[in-house]
């Protein structure tokens, strides 16, 4: 730097004035007339001074928070440097400055000075000049740091509030997010968050008939942003699919919340799939989403299923294409859906997986291996322990024809439990579903005969008007359907709060297992 | 990686070029190419993709504002030049439903 840089850079800094008044000083000497000057130097300047004569008193009255400054005299009990030595050490992660005043000129008594822990020295005689502008430059370096500390102590109070608000957001998430459903048998899956918040989402649900829908969800961006979208596409899917609406119904209402909720430049990749366990398909409906990968167990060869649509949140639902592909499937068919996270995971060559990687992996592997497994391996190697850059996620779903009831409530008619005799208030107790499952399988298994009986029809009374009738009885007990309490009323999206709402009469017979319900109709 | 904007009379069309990374680190640059436009002026746009080396959901996401920005379901936005690892991304995120990739 030449010089007229350097000046122009000291003009460009102002000097920066430090506030003597009141600053406290501890001043430890025994020499009278040296603490007599000084103390009548600095006093004149408002500083505040405690003069202090022997190391044993100094240890005592000291005390980070009560100095800004502390002078020492090397030869105070001919232990000074001992004594500037073991307060450095009391401070801990405070700092004081310390200034030593010596009359030893030599080289190896003024390099002890610092190693003693002193920020500065003054020899003895000192002119009042120099003691001035040493003070003020450790007042000024005291001051700087005691700013500092003060910031790091208030940015690790709001890291720490951060940090507790976090984790309770996050225990909010994973409430309304939850994964239920997912652990089962056929099922394994992966879900990585790259930060706290995750902006990937898997579902699972089971339909009132028996059908189960998956949803896996890939937000913009990651980290709570991200997450942000997931908590009313969670409340929608669960809630309809509880309803008994068909999975295009639900991918629709999606969309229309997310295209309402999110900005412009924000849209969910989504793959939708409806399980039927019963006719051996799945219909799957993909929007913007890398393909869904199906392995055979017959021949053991691999499809992919490319998504068709636009992702989520982007245009109007009445422009959404809601047709779903059917895929017949059978026993041990295992399918793959995953965001693209997974094949974009990068290695510290800056290489991404890739999608060939992950088929050849399934394509590649045998009837009886783990595949989900062989793919998490490969890609734990091929990443190397290198930082994850986006939220990953990966199911695969292995399809099983049998049974799954145990993991689902979804049996809400009412003649059926009543042919089982079934107490309805058991699925209420905790663990009640279990047992109530466990109850209706022994009890069907038991049961020798039994019907319901089902009546249908449409009485005419005019051109233009008429009512339906459908009446049910069974052969079960009946119940008192006088006790019917007014809350089973209050939810009218099932049972007979929903029978309730659409018909114009609800009419029960004694003994209370037969039950007449009638609609008006004009046209 | 930067953008670059220029009118062409002979295509009566704003061509933003795209060059490097697509991604959030150009929102600025991206979104500053067309915001002084005049509505009409701004009818037919090219992005010329041919130096882009990648695009994430973020430049997606600048798309999108963009095309609603001159004129929605009516825009007149092609995108040219892709790579083979962008064009994979379009596909797989069935953009040429919103834009003309060519």
């Amino acid at each position: 730097m030449i010089l007229e840089d350097f000046h122009q850079d000291i003009d460009s800094t102002p000097f920066q004035e430090v506030e003597w008044r009141g600053k406290r000083v501890m001043l430890a000497t025994s020499q009278a007339q040296l603490a007599n000057d000084m103390m009548r130097f600095l006093g004149a300047e408002g500083l505040v001074i405690q003069h202090i004569t022997s190391a044993e008193q100094g240890m005592e009255v000291f005390h980070p928070e009560n100095f800004e400054l502390l002078i020492i005299d090397v030869d105070l009990n001919g232990d000074g440097l001992m004594m500037g030595h073991r307060l450095k050490f009391k401070m801990k992660e405070h700092f004081v400055p310390l200034l030593f005043i010596t009359s030893h000129s030599d080289e190896i008594s003024l390099a002890s000075c610092f190693e003693a822990g002193g920020d500065d020295l003054v020899t003895i005689p000192y002119s009042d000049t120099m003691l001035f502008s040493r003070i003020n430059s450790l007042l000024k370096m005291g001051g700087s740091y005691h700013q500092q500390y003060r910031e790091r102590k208030e940015l690790a109070y709001y890291h720490n509030v951060m940090q507790s608000e976090q984790k309770l957001a996050k225990s909010i998430f994973n409430s309304i997010v939850h994964q239920d459903y997912l652990d089962r048998e056929n099922i394994r899956y992966t879900l990585s968050p790259m930060s706290i918040f995750n902006g990937d989402m898997l579902l699972s649900a089971m339909t009132p008939n028996g059908h189960e829908y998956i949803l896996l969800g890939d937000f913009t961006g990651h980290g709570l942003t991200a997450s942000i979208g997931t908590l009313p596409v969670s409340e929608i899917f669960y809630s309809m699919t509880a309803k008994g609406f068909t999975l295009t119904s639900i991918i629709s209402e999606i969309n229309r919340r997310l295209k309402k909720l999110l900005p412009l430049e924000m849209f969910m990749a989504t793959y939708a799939i409806d399980v039927n366990r019963y006719d051996k398909v799945i219909s799957v409906w993909g929007g913007g989403i890398p393909d869904l990968l199906l392995k055979r167990f017959r021949d053991n060869q691999m499809e992919s299923i490319s998504a068709k649509n636009l992702p989520l949140g982007i245009i109007d639902s009445q422009d959404l294409e809601l047709t779903m592909q059917v895929i017949p499937v059978d026993e041990g068919d295992r399918f793959y859906i995953y965001t693209d996270g997974v094949v974009e995971t990068e290695n510290h060559d800056g290489k991404l997986f890739g999608t060939q990687a992950l088929r050849d992996v399934i394509s590649s592997a045998g009837r009886d291996d783990n595949i989900y497994q062989a793919i998490m391996d490969n890609l734990e190697q091929f990443r190397d322990g290198y930082e994850q850059s986006d939220d990953i996620t990966l199911l695969e779903y292995a399809f099983v024809s049998t049974d799954l009831q145990n993991y689902f409530d979804n049996d809400k008619t009412l003649p059926v439990r009543s042919l089982k005799k079934m107490d309805p208030s058991l699925r209420k107790q905790n663990n009640g579903i279990l047992k109530y499952n466990q109850i209706k399988k022994d009890r069907l298994e038991a049961l020798g005969e039994g019907f319901i009986h089902i009546e249908m029809g449409n009485q005419i009374s005019s051109e233009t008007s008429g009512k339906l009738f459908i009446v049910i009885e069974d052969s079960g007990k009946g119940f008192d359907y006088n006790k019917l309490k007014d809350d089973i009323f209050a939810d009218k999206h099932r049972g007979l709060g929903l029978v309730n709402q659409f018909a114009d009469k609800v009419q029960f017979e004694a003994p209370g297992n037969k039950v007449r319900i009638e609609c008006y109709w004009t046209q | 990686m930067s953008v670059s904007s220029e009118f062409s009379e002979t295509e009566n069309a704003l061509k933003i070029k795209i060059d490097g990374r697509f991604g959030y680190e150009l929102h600025q640059d991206f979104t500053s190419c067309y915001k002084h436009l005049p509505q009409a002026a701004a009818k037919k746009l090219i992005i010329d993709l041919s130096r882009a080396s990648y695009i994430d959901s973020a430049a997606l996401g600048m798309l999108l504002v963009l095309r609603e920005r001159v004129g929605g379901d009516r825009s007149d936005i092609t995108l040219t030049g892709a790579n083979r690892e962008i064009e994979k991304v379009l596909d797989i995120t069935n953009f040429e439903k919103l834009f003309k990739v060519k």
